[in-house]
C-alpha cells in the first residue's frame, strides 16, 4: 500500500507513467525523495518562516501633557497674529448663518470674560471656575445637523483587559503571539517551516494559515524578511531527528486589516493580541532580546 | 458646547498680552538694537506660530507608513550598487578631452561642463539609510488662468480660491515667453502658485484624500505614468473638484470663476516607483496600465 502510495507522489511529481518499469536511475531518485524530507535545510538547520503580524494604530496618539500645553500656548498666539476673520466674505449679509455666527461670538466673548470673574470667586482658581459653569448649549447644534457622537478612546476591551480583542489599545500597535502546545518557550509568533518549492512569503502565507486558520484579511509588506533568529534545539529533539541542529528563523512583516484567530488546538492552543512591553511578559526573555528590535514603540 | 480646553483657550488668551506683536521701525530702534528681534519671536513682524496640533497624517507616517516603506524600498547592496552606478553614468561628460581634466594643470579649477545635447541628468542617490526612506517634502498647488489674458481681476478667484484650500497666500505667475495666437505677451499674470510644507501640507493632504478625492466624478486615480522620473508626481484637477473642497463649499458663491488647479507631490523618493509607493500608502490611488508589454512594464528604476 506504501509503495502505491509512493508511486503515485512520484507519478504527480515527475510525471512518469504509473506502469512503466522504474528505471535503476529513478529508483535512485525515489530513494533520495525518501531520506530527505520537504524542507529546506542550511548547514543543518532548518530555515523557518516566522510571521510578526501586527494591527496597526487605529486612534491618534495622547499628547503628552507639555506638548498638550504647548498646542494651547501656539494655538493662542496664531489666535493673536491671525488676520481679523473676514465675515463679509464667509457669511452673506442678513442671512441666518451670519445671525448665529455672531450669537456665537457674543456668547463666547461674555464666557471668556466670565473667567476673570467676580469678588465671590476670587480665592477659586482659574481651572474650578471654569469647569462650575461647564454646560451644554443645545442652541449650538441646530435641528438640521445630526449630532455626532464621538467613539471612546479607551473602549470595553481596554477595560477588560482583553487580550484577545483587536479592539483594545487603539493608540499602540499589537503584535499577535501564538501559544504553542508545550510547557517551556511557549508563546512565539507563528512560524513553520519552509519548503524547497516555495519562498519565505509563500511560506509564511500557508504558515499562518495552518496555525491561525483563514479567517483574516492580512497583507504581507513586500518579500523581504525584517529580522533573523538562529536558536538549537534541546539536546533531547536532536537525539531523534539527526538531520537538524536547531532552526533559522526569517520574520516576515504583515499586517491585519479584518477577521481573527482561529484556534484548532492542534498546533496552537491559545493566543494574544500584544504590545511590545506587554509582550516581555508572556515570551521568553531570550526570544524577546532577539525580536524587540524588530518591533515599534508606537 | 465650549470644551474644556476651548475654555482654557480664550481664558489664557488675555494672559499673554506681551505676545501681541508690537511694530518695529527701523528709526524707533535704540542705539543698542541694532537689528530686528529674531523671527521665531512674537514680537518680530515676521513671526510665524508653530504647530498647533499633532497631524494625523504625520503621525500615520512616522509610525507605520515610514516602515513598511523602509521593507518595501531595501535594496540589497548589488542591485543599490548597480543603480547609483547607472545614475553617475549618465553624469560623465561625452567630450573625451575633459576626461584628461585631472592631468591638465590649466583646467583644475574650472567648473565641470555640461555634457552635448539636451540630455536630461537625474540626481545621484545616497547610499540607503534610515534617513534615506522616501518622505513627503511639500506640495505645490498651481492654477493656470487663461481668462487673465483679457481681464485681471479674474486673477483673484483663483489667488482667494488656492488660499482657501491651502491656508497660505499665494504668488503670482508670470508667463515666460509670448505667444500670439492666444493674444499673449512676455511678463503678463497668468496664474498663481503656492508651495506648502509641514502643517498646512499634511492637512491639505488629510482633506484631499478624505474629502476631495472619493467625491470626484469619474476619477479613478493618478495616471500611473505620472512622475519626472525622480520621485516627484504630479495630478491635474478639474474645476468640478474646488467645489468639493470644504473651505469652498460653505460660501461657493464667493468665487466668480472656478478654474481648475494642479498639484505637485515633492517627495525625497529618487525613483517614481517609490515616489508612488510613498504616496499610495497616503491611500492616494493609481490607475493600473491598460497596456502591457515593452511601455506597460513596471519600471522599478
Amino acid at each position: 500500500m506504501f509503495l502505491q502510495k509512493l508511486r503515485y507522489r512520484i507519478f504527480k511529481q515527475n510525471k512518469i507513467s504509473f506502469f512503466s518499469s522504474i528505471s535503476q536511475k529513478s529508483q535512485s531518485d525515489i530513494l533520495n525523495l525518501l531520506k530527505s524530507d520537504k524542507n529546506e535545510v542550511h548547514e543543518g538547520y532548518r530555515i523557518v518562516a516566522g510571521i510578526v503580524l501586527s494591527r496597526t494604530p487605529i486612534i491618534l496618539r495622547d499628547p503628552h501633557p507639555f506638548e498638550r500645553e504647548y498646542y494651547l500656548y501656539q494655538q493662542r498666539l496664531e489666535h493673536i497674529h491671525a488676520p481679523p476673520f473676514p465675515v463679509d466674505f464667509y457669511f452673506k449679509k442678513g442671512s441666518v448663518a451670519e445671525k448665529k455666527w455672531r450669537e456665537k461670538k457674543e456668547r463666547e466673548k461674555a464666557e471668556a470674560l466670565l473667567a476673570f470673574g467676580s469678588r465671590k470667586t476670587k480665592n477659586k482658581t482659574s481651572f474650578e471656575k471654569i469647569d462650575e459653569e461647564e454646560t451644554i448649549d443645545s442652541s449650538d447644534v441646530s435641528s438640521d445637523e445630526e449630532e455626532i457622537k464621538i467613539a471612546n478612546r479607551i473602549t470595553s476591551a481596554d477595560l477588560i483587559n482583553d487580550v484577545k480583542s483587536l479592539d483594545r489599545a487603539l493608540q499602540r500597535t499589537l503584535y499577535l503571539i501564538v501559544k504553542k502546545p508545550r510547557e517551556t518557550h511557549s508563546w512565539q509568533f507563528p512560524q513553520g517551516g519552509v519548503e524547497k518549492t516555495e519562498t519565505l512569503v509563500q511560506a509564511a502565507n500557508r504558515e499562518l494559515e495552518e496555525e491561525c486558520g483563514n479567517c483574516m484579511d492580512v497583507w504581507f509588506v513586500g518579500r523581504r524578511p525584517i529580522g533573523y533568529y538562529k536558536y538549537d534545539y534541546p539536546k533531547c529533539f536532536v537525539k531523534e531527528n539527526i538531520e537538524y541542529k536547531g532552526a533559522k528563523v526569517f520574520f516576515m512583516a504583515a499586517h491585519i486589516f479584518a477577521g481573527q484567530v482561529k484556534v484548532d488546538n492542534k498546533e496552537i492552543i491559545d493566543f494574544a493580541w500584544v504590545t511590545k512591553q506587554e509582550m516581555k511578559n508572556y515570551v521568553h526573555t531570550e526570544y524577546y532580546e532577539a525580536v524587540k528590535d524588530m518591533l515599534s514603540e508606537h | 458646547m465650549l470644551t474644556r480646553s476651548k475654555k482654557l483657550f480664550l481664558y489664557n488668551r488675555y494672559q499673554f498680552l506681551s505676545a501681541v506683536p508690537r511694530i518695529f521701525n527701523k528709526t524707533s530702534l535704540h542705539t543698542y538694537q541694532k537689528s530686528l528681534p529674531p523671527a521665531n519671536l512674537p514680537d518680530s513682524p515676521s513671526f510665524y506660530p508653530g504647530r498647533t496640533s499633532i497631524l494625523r497624517m504625520e503621525d500615520f507616517y512616522h509610525s507605520t507608513l515610514s516602515t513598511d516603506l523602509m521593507i518595501l524600498s531595501y535594496k540589497d547592496p548589488e542591485s543599490e550598487q548597480k543603480f547609483i552606478e547607472k545614475r553617475q553614468k549618465e553624469h560623465l561628460p561625452i567630450k573625451k578631452s575633459v576626461l584628461t581634466r585631472d592631468i591638465n594643470p590649466f583646467a583644475i579649477n574650472r567648473p565641470p561642463p555640461k555634457p552635448r545635447g539636451n540630455k536630461k541628468r537625474l540626481p545621484v542617490p545616497p547610499k540607503q539609510s534610515p534617513k534615506t526612506i522616501p518622505k513627503l517634502l511639500k506640495i505645490d498647488v498651481h492654477c493656470m488662468i487663461k481668462e487673465a489674458i483679457h481681464s485681471k481681476q479674474h486673477l483673484l478667484s483663483g489667488i482667494m480660491a488656492l488660499q482657501c484650500i491651502t491656508s497660505e497666500r499665494p504668488t503670482v505667475v508670470y508667463s515666460k515667453t509670448g505667444v500670439a495666437q492666444w493674444k499673449l505677451r512676455k511678463d503678463m499674470p497668468i496664474g498663481c502658485k503656492v508651495s506648502i510644507s509641514g502643517p498646512p501640507m499634511y492637512t491639505f493632504l488629510d482633506k484631499l484624500v478624505e474629502i476631495v478625492l472619493p467625491r470626484m466624478k469619474e476619477w479613478h486615480g493618478i495616471p500611473i505614468t505620472s512622475g519626472d522620473q525622480n520621485g516627484n508626481i504630479a495630478m491635474g484637477f478639474p474645476a468640478s473638484a474646488l467645489s468639493l473642497f470644504p473651505d469652498i463649499e460653505g460660501n461657493y458663491d464667493m468665487f466668480p470663476l472656478m478654474t481648475g488647479f494642479d498639484v505637485i507631490f515633492n517627495t525625497t523618493a529618487y525613483t517614481d516607483y517609490e515616489g508612488r509607493m510613498l504616496l499610495s500608502g497616503f491611500q492616494i490611488p493609481f490607475t493600473p496600465r491598460k497596456k502591457m508589454g515593452r511601455k506597460g512594464r513596471i519600471n522599478r528604476n
